[in-house]
């Protein structure tokens, strides 16, 4: 099998500060492949690479077979890569609406359109209005999405990355600071949305992970420690010592 | 505000401006053509500050150049008919628009801001130093009593201050249409959404710069415009037009009206040339008692007067918000 | 030509004594622009208003040294209440207004002067000390004054290079400006730290106000003519960078002693030229801090 995404001795200096080293991935089509580690590993880094927002230092980025290293994030993600931000990272002055309607006006291609109004652009209504739905967040659609509720700008922050329907979709921390309810239903939308996408996730709740997660890989130091099935990292001692204790005895066990 | 009492209001504007020479004086006439110019100006500085976010210290750059090549076209090609004089000056605001625009791309806030006070200083040096094209600190003139020819109405001379009024109002009719249509478009959308949050564009796939590089050419073709007027107006090219007080003014008018709102520049640019006009009739020191207004404004007022326009309308109820008690 | 190969130890001088003062004042607006991301328009206002005041000091007393010890602080403890009073009002809606505010009070600062003092330079007296020539090599002679003023440059930058490199006070001010969150973080009270570099970049550019009274006069038009030279600096140099503003301002400084001399018509438009070319090819300037 071809990997969707894969990452060949793929390192990152700043300085002399080495925060990615030597990390080797591979990621398959269609699966839900969970990136795991202590903080600081480097795991939102290993994102700002694939992307396009920071330049590799030394290896490869490979998408279906193609380098996509050294590009800018807006080529990047036009090639069928959306990622969502730890940080919620929304459009906070407009409208809910708003926020997905740029996410679907740039999808088709129509972001430097100049000779008709937006608003009688049907397609683009359309498309926005479905998105919305899935989400959930249909009748919060007129307020500004900086008054949404913290869980409800996860869903939106979610939403505007799978709203261009991307083939690999990656997603860092999407359940930081919700609470037991609102992660069962992140959980639940993030299975809806990337039903037949590759997922590359970003947690530290171990309950998302092992809910969701076909593969897991560990991230420690800068490199990638174990690739394993959920199961067999549950039992794999190198992840453990990575931890130091008290990371997997807290939740799933 | 329901769409049709807006429309009421644009239209009851429109008709009084219509009517308005006819029965003021050549005085307030001539004052109001020269708001005109400026809202023009303003309106199309508002795409780059209100809309988009980005502060330019060197708006003048594109006004005296549209003005200058106006004067040119009048000067070196007296045989050219008006609107095609305007269509070039049109034409060489979009063009430095682009090539200045180009490289301003890469830079955000502070920088970009620097960049342009130096574009535009270093465009009025040139204008200033360049006497054999330009006529240097003199400027050019000889334009004064051009006659126009107006289909099925005569021909008109540019010293005709009615005449003059009514032309500027026709451009400045379409040209503030085409600004507030441009933030309409998807590529005004964009714009928007850079300004909110350029980093999440930047990621939905958006190509940030080569949205701020047509932003840049459209602002710069309005902006000609204006200055292409305004040389008509003044009957002389100079290159003032190009310093950095003609550029820190539509600042300063801008914020005066508000410079988030596309009304607010318009409103900017009319109270303004008016403050203008009067503060100066009464003290030399009217340069002292503007500055003072702009600073108390960005303190406390920076929505300006279309900002306190807004609160207003909502404790009386016109516009949909917050009842005030 | 003879001659003018001759001049050239002179105009390097020249360059040196302008780039000194530009170096003066600028270093403040970089500090504060690194820190804050405040590009403060009044701080040249400060450097002007150090001028006058030293013109009215010296007025009365007829003391440039009296002139030389008061106005820097008084433009210390001016730039302080622009900041605390003015700036930090408006810090909080958004990088635009603090641009137009500071913009707006240098306008208001230089209507004030105008009104005050005219349009007209005016002329302040080289102390008694220090008129004259010295003869510096074979028929180089050079005014005792700006020799002064590059000793006294000098004297001051290596007393702010060793606060910086030498003093924890000058590690937490390199700190803020790298970082300020994480200064912060690391408990460092960063406000307070910004106020001194405020209340220090002020007594620079006041301490140049004074220098420039003898050398150039003193006139309303001096915000104008420094504004765009600090600007160039601080853009050529890289924001927050000191070491790139020195590095800058000597540049500038000679750019614009050699430029009037050999270049005459396009001297104006050099700086400019000098900006755009760093802004298409390093938009963060030589050291500045990468976006």
């Amino acid at each position: 099998m071809i990997p969707v995404l894969r990452l060949k001795g793929v390192a990152k200096n700043f300085g002399r500060f080495v925060v990615i080293d030597d990390v080797n991935l591979e990621v398959f089509e269609g699966e839900r492949h969970a990136l795991i580690g202590p903080n600081g590993a480097g795991k939102s880094t290993l994102f700002n690479l694939i992307t396009g927002r920071y330049s590799l230092t030394k290896g490869v980025i490979d998408f279906k077979e193609k380098r996509i290293d050294g590009h800018p994030p807006y080529k990047i993600n036009r090639l069928g890569i959306a990622r969502s931000f730890q940080i919620i990272n929304i459009f906070k002055e407009m409208t809910v609406y708003e926020n997905v309607r740029n996410a679907i006006v740039a999808a088709r291609r129509c972001s430097l359109q100049f000779t008709r109004r937006l608003a009688s652009m049907d397609g683009v209504r359309r498309e926005t209005e479905y998105i919305l739905d899935r989400i959930n967040l249909t009748s919060f659609r007129n307020e500004p999405a900086s008054t949404l509720g913290y869980g409800q700008q996860r869903a939106l922050e979610i939403g505007l990355t799978i709203a261009q329907d991307p083939e690999l979709v990656l997603l860092d921390e999407p359940g930081a600071g919700l609470t037991p309810e609102e992660t069962k239903e992140i959980i639940k939308l993030i299975r809806e949305v990337t039903a037949q996408k590759t997922l590359l996730i970003v947690e530290h709740d171990m309950d998302v992970v092992f809910n969701l997660a076909d593969r897991i890989s560990v991230l420690n130091r800068g490199r990638i420690v174990a690739t394993e099935t959920p199961e067999e990292i549950k039992r794999n001692k190198v992840v453990k010592e990575a931890y130091l204790g008290g990371f997997f005895d807290e939740k799933a066990g | 505000m329901s769409p049709a009492v807006k429309t009421f209001f644009i239209l009851l504007v429109l008709v009084l401006a219509a009517l308005f020479p006819l029965v003021m004086g050549k005085f307030h006439t001539y004052l109001l053509t020269e708001v005109m110019i400026y809202a023009i100006l303003t309106v199309s500085y508002y795409l780059l500050l209100g809309h988009t976010g980005l502060l330019s210290f060197g708006h003048a750059a594109y006004f005296g150049i549209g003005g200058y090549v106006t004067a040119f076209c009048f000067l070196y090609a007296p045989s050219i008919p008006l609107p095609v004089a305007f269509l070039l000056a049109a034409a060489s605001g979009l063009v430095s628009g682009l090539i200045i625009g180009a490289m301003l791309l890469r830079l955000t806030k502070i920088y970009f801001s620097f960049a342009t006070l130096a574009f535009g200083q270093m465009l009025w040096a040139i204008a200033w130093k360049w006497r054999s094209v330009t006529g240097g600190d003199d400027g050019l003139t000889g334009w004064s009593a051009r006659k126009v020819a107006v289909p099925l109405l005569g021909s008109f001379s540019l010293g005709n201050v009615t005449f003059l009024y009514y032309l500027v109002f026709a451009v400045a009719i379409v040209s503030i249409f085409l600004c507030w249509y441009f933030t309409k478009t998807a590529l005004g959308n964009t714009l928007a959404s850079i300004k909110s949050n350029p980093i999440r564009a930047n990621f939905l796939g958006i190509n940030i710069g080569l949205a701020k590089l047509m932003l840049f050419g459209f602002t710069g073709l309005i902006a000609g415009v204006s200055g292409s007027l305004f040389i008509l107006f003044k009957k002389m090219a100079s290159p003032n037009f190009l310093d950095l007080f003609t550029s820190f003014d539509v600042v300063v008018m801008s914020v005066i009206g508000g410079y988030t709102n596309l009304l607010g520049s318009m409103i900017g640019a009319f109270v303004y040339v008016y403050l203008v006009e009067y503060l100066s009739s009464f003290t030399d020191r009217w340069q002292l008692i503007m500055g003072i207004f702009f600073v108390l404004l960005i303190l406390f007022y920076p929505g300006g007067m279309a900002g306190m326009l807004r609160q207003f309308s909502k404790r009386v109820g016109f516009v949909k918000g917050d009842r005030a008690p | 030509m003879e001659s003018q190969l001759n001049m050239v130890p002179v105009l390097f001088l020249h360059g040196l004594v302008y780039g000194m003062l530009i170096f003066l004042v600028a270093s403040g607006l970089t500090l504060v622009l690194g820190m804050m991301d405040i590009l403060n328009f009044a701080h040249a206002s400060i450097y002007m208003i150090g001028a006058f005041i030293c013109y009215q000091i010296v007025q009365w007393s007829h003391s440039f040294c009296l002139a030389l010890l008061i106005a820097p602080v008084a433009c210390a403890f001016l730039g302080i209440l622009i900041y605390r009073g003015f700036i930090r009002k408006v810090h909080a809606s958004g990088h635009v207004n603090e641009l137009l505010l500071t913009f707006g009070l240098a306008m208001v600062i230089m209507e004030v002067i105008k009104w005050i003092y005219g349009t007209t330079p005016l002329p302040v007296s080289v102390p008694a000390l220090l008129t004259g020539s010295l003869q510096l090599w074979s028929d180089v002679k050079y005014p005792v004054y700006r020799l002064f003023i590059l000793l006294l440059s000098g004297t001051v930058l290596a007393f702010m290079f060793y606060l910086l490199k030498k003093t924890r006070l000058g590690i937490a001010i390199r700190a803020c400006v790298q970082d300020g969150e994480m200064a912060s973080a690391l408990g460092t009270n960063v406000s307070l730290i910004f106020m001194t570099v405020m209340g220090i970049g002020a007594w620079l550019a006041g301490i140049a106000g004074v220098i420039v009274a003898p050398y150039l006069s003193v006139y309303s038009g001096m915000f104008a003519d420094m504004i765009m030279d600090c600007f160039a600096v601080v853009a050529v140099g890289g924001l927050g960078s000191l070491g790139g503003a020195f590095l800058a301002s000597i540049l500038v400084g000679q750019i614009q002693s050699f430029g009037v001399i050999f270049l005459p018509r396009v001297s104006i438009v050099l700086i400019y030229l000098l900006m755009v070319l760093v802004f298409t090819l390093k938009p963060s300037g030589l050291f500045g801090k990468k976006e």
